[in-house]
This record gives structure tokens, sequence and C-alpha cells, in this order.
């Protein structure tokens, strides 16, 4: 009943003026982003509420469905605080209309006012194209509890910059157990592809294409995919004795049999030029790992 | 007719051991009892059979949630500390499933023919229920050569095709009586080089010190030769 009545104060009231005249101490937020096209990330919709409280709310926002696409719509720490209890009236992404609407309440006796700064909600994003993509408020309104002020928040626009996508991208590789210059890059057969390697520190720097993927392998490691989204920093796992793909029984045998022979071996590897406990240490630490994406 | 005979004995004993080479090895889970009631204490024993020279194993086990997993045991079969000639590059123990891994440090604790590998240790806990304890991961390596000093392996795993696996069944029921498990035989530590010179050492003193005693016996029989005379008499 009480929702019911709720909803019907809200839809009545959105010419009606805030109670007492003034401008509301309230805003909404998008929290700004810059990502590449064909990239995700989480955007943040924060909300100031310096009111008595700002328990239910209703907002209908549009966004440029030629930048970006909204893949989840979720709520935010901010309704739900203080253990207060949560309905949700509607969440809905309404593609063809390049809207998504969030509407809920925050229901009776729960033990604390909604009221301060917090995530709304939040928005799983992925870019399209390269632009500025606009966010602004079709529809926003936010009331008390029992829907008996109504408030209109200010700031109900944001914007997301998609970049595009860059010509080249780096990765800085370091092997578990062997010197940069023992890292090999494998290209897919492409003679279009360049791929610059340069020895940093204990690290190799390798500039690539990040349209395409890139194999990076290492003597008794695990060899991995780049890509365009893989993470700058990659660790190649050490223990693929028998580069076959997986770190399993047969790498762990391998070592266990070299121990303490004192010679150059491929069971070496930790790559301090002898077989030892740590070798076989390295192996327990990486197994079952198997060769896949990097990072 | 006896000579043929003798030829089609010599082919067998000469393809008997090329034979028993060709055995892939199996693993085969052994319940301690096949029927139980809740509160019992059921042992799964992880066995490998068939196996020749075998350097690791890597075996895993699940059951269902009426039988709790509380403890792994090792086997005789493989060593998997450092002290016996191995070590472990894998375990894991959850309630319902266990999963461990050893290899061989020392190319003389390879292992043969049938053995525990490990016993998991486990508490029914439901009245009734008929349960399967079976193997859910399995790797086997052995040494290719073992008369060699070379390290080459051969893989043995359910994803090669190359390894058969044997599940076990209990029945669970009130007032079941289980069977009495056997006591698992654990891996003993090997003795050293040093503690076989001691061995042999102490072996040899009590020999000799035998027969430096038998020989004062006899001289001191010589020697009172009347005694040994009235006596017969």
């Amino acid at each position: 009943m009480s929702l019911r009545v709720l909803l019907t104060t809200l839809a009545l009231c959105v010419f009606v003026r805030h109670a007492d005249g003034q401008a509301a101490p309230l805003t909404l937020l998008f929290a700004p982003a810059v990502l590449e096209v064909g990239t995700s990330t989480v955007i943040d919709l924060l909300i100031d509420c310096q009111v008595e409280s700002c328990a239910a709310v209703d907002l209908t926002v549009h966004y440029d469905a030629q930048l970006v696409r909204i893949d989840q719509l979720m709520l935010g720490e901010f309704p739900a605080r203080a253990g207060n209890s949560v309905q949700i009236l509607d969440n809905q992404i309404k593609t063809e209309a390049a809207t998504f609407t969030l509407r809920y309440i925050t229901l009776s006796g729960s033990p604390l006012p909604n009221r301060g700064s917090g995530v709304l909600a939040q928005l799983s994003v992925t870019a399209l194209a390269p632009g500025s993509a606009q966010f602004y408020f079709v529809q926003a309104v936010v009331s008390t509890q029992d829907g008996a002020i109504i408030y209109w928040p200010q700031a109900l626009e944001g914007t997301v910059i998609v970049e595009p996508i860059p010509s080249q991208r780096i990765v800085s590789v370091v092997a578990e157990a062997s010197n940069p210059e023992q890292v090999t890059v494998n290209v897919p057969g492409n003679a279009n592809l360049t791929v610059a390697e340069r020895v940093a520190g204990t690290a190799l720097e390798i500039a690539f294409d990040p349209q395409i993927s890139i194999v990076i392998d290492a003597p008794g490691h695990l060899a991995c995919a780049v890509t365009g989204a893989t993470e700058s920093a990659i660790t190649l796992r050490a223990g693929d004795v028998n580069d076959d793909g997986q770190i399993d029984l047969l790498d762990a045998v391998s070592v266990g049999l070299e121990v303490s022979q004192n010679q150059p071996s491929r069971a070496d590897v930790n790559g301090d030029q002898v077989v030892d406990i740590f070798d076989l240490i390295a192996v327990g630490r990486n197994y079952g790992r198997q060769s896949g994406d990097c990072g | 007719m006896i000579k043929s005979v003798v030829i089609s004995l010599l082919i067998v004993f000469l393809a008997l051991p090329v034979a028993a080479q060709t055995v892939n090895p199996l693993v085969e889970v052994v319940l301690s009892t096949d029927q139980a009631q809740q509160g019992d204490t059921v042992y799964a024993d992880v066995m490998i059979r068939n196996g020749h020279a075998i350097a690791g194993a890597d075996i895993g086990i699940a059951t269902e949630a009426c039988l709790q997993i509380t403890d792994r045991q090792l086997g005789a079969y493989l060593p998997a500390t450092g002290e016996t000639g191995g070590f472990s590059p894998f375990a894991e123990l959850t309630d319902t499933s266990t999963r461990f891994a050893a290899s061989i440090t020392d190319r003389a604790r390879a292992a043969n023919g049938d053995g525990t590998f490990y016993r998991a240790v486990m508490t029914v806990t439901c009245e009734q229920a008929d349960l399967q304890v079976y193997v859910t991961f399995a790797e086997v390596a052995a040494l290719a050569a073992p008369e060699s000093a070379s390290n080459e392996l051969l893989g043995y795993s359910l994803e090669r095709g190359n390894l058969s696996i044997v599940n076990d069944a209990l029945a669970v029921q009130p007032g079941a009586v289980a069977a009495t498990p056997v006591p698992i035989q654990a891996y003993a530590i090997p003795v050293t080089a040093s503690q076989d010179t001691l061995l042999l050492t102490i072996a040899l003193g009590i020999v000799g010190l035998a027969l430096i005693g038998l020989i004062v016996l006899a001289i001191l029989y010589r020697r009172h030769p009347r005694k040994r005379g009235r006596a017969q008499s």
C-alpha cells in the first residue's frame, strides 16, 4: 500500500517545487571516466544528499548508444547503507531507446535516513567508438521515505570519454627464472606486424599492435598470449620443464630426478645454475598452471 | 618333439618380461569395508597397480556429502619427503575430496608392482545411502628406461587414455557392521650407505666374536682329555 502511495505521489508531484522553495542541496554526478575502444569499466553514479532523506529514487538516464554500451546496472552502497532494506521497483536498460531506468525505495522501518554522499548506482560500460559520450537525465526525482517531500537533484549530466585504440601497446615481461634476453616473442604470420623489444632492467618491454595477439615464452616457462586487453606487467611462470604447456607431474618428476646432480639442466627451474630444493618449490608454486592468456 | 617344446618355452619366457612391461598402470580405490553405519570411520586406499619404475603420481579422489574426509595418510608406494627420497609438489584436502601428488628425488625409490599411494580417512555422516568413492584425477609418471641413467619419463593419465581406474562403493545403513581395516604401511625411511656399512661392520664383528669363541672352546676341549675320558668311562 505504502509503495503505491509513494509511486502515485512521485508521479503527481513531478511539477511540484521543492517544499521550502529553495534549491535542494542534492546532486547526482557521474564519476568521470576515460576508456579505450573495446574495453569496459564500471562507472559510479554518485549522490550527495544533504536534505532530510533520499530514501526513494526515480531516474531515467539517456546515453550515447553510438559510443558506449551499458552492460549492467547495479545498485550502489548508498541505498542500503546502515542495514536499510531496499526494494527495487524498476531496473532496466533499454538499448533501443538508449536509456536506463532505476527506481527504488527504502522500506519503512529502516533504522537510519539515507543521507550524506555515496555511490547510488554502478554502470558497467563498454566503449564502442571514440568520442565524448554524454549522459543526461531524462528524469530524476528523489523523495523522502513516505514521499512527502520531493527533491530534484542538480548536476544532471556526465561524460565518458572514449579514446581510440592506441596504435601501439607496451607490455613489460618478467620471466621468473630467466634473464629478459631469454624471453621470446612469437607473432602470428602477418607480414605487416612489427614488434619492438627492449631490455629494461630485469624485464623485457615489448611494443606491439594491440589489434593482434602475440605469444611470449622463455625456456622452462609457461608460454602465454598477450592481447590488447592484457595488463601491462606480465610474469612468465617457471616450471614447464618439458614445454608441454602445463606444469604438472611430469615436470615435478623431471626436477625431482635432477636434484643435486650439479649439472646444467632444463630442470633448473629458477635459473640459478643448480637443481635443488628451490626448483622443487618453484614447480610446487606453479603446479597445475596451464598455458593461456597472460596475466 | 622335445626340441620344439624347449623352443616354445624359451619364446614364452622371453616374451613374459616384455608383456609385463607393456601393461599400463591402474589406479584403484579400495575401501576398507563395503558397508558401514553413521559415525563409522572408513578408509579409502588409493592404490597403484601394475607399476613399473613409477617415479611419481598425482591422484585425486572424491566422495559424496555423506562421507566426510578428515585426514590423508601417505602409503608405502612412493616417498613424499626429503628424508625418504621424494617430495610432494601438490596436496589438497576438502570435506569431500582430496588430491595428492608425490615424486621421487632418488631413482632408487622408483616403485614397482602394486601398492598403496595414500589412504583417505573418512567419517560416515548420514544414516542411509549408497555411496561412491571415485577417482577424479590421475596421472602417473614412470621412468622410460629405469636401467639406464636417462631421466626420460612416460606419462600415464586419464586424459592420455593410457591409465585405467577402478572406483569403489559403500552402502550406509543402520546397524551395518564395518569390516576391521588393515593398518596402513607407511613409507619406510631408507637405509643410507653409511648406515649400511655400520650394520655390516656390526654383523662381521658378531661373526668374528662367535668364531673366536668356537676356537677357544675347541682349545679347551683338547686340553682336558682326561676329564673327558673319565666322564666317558
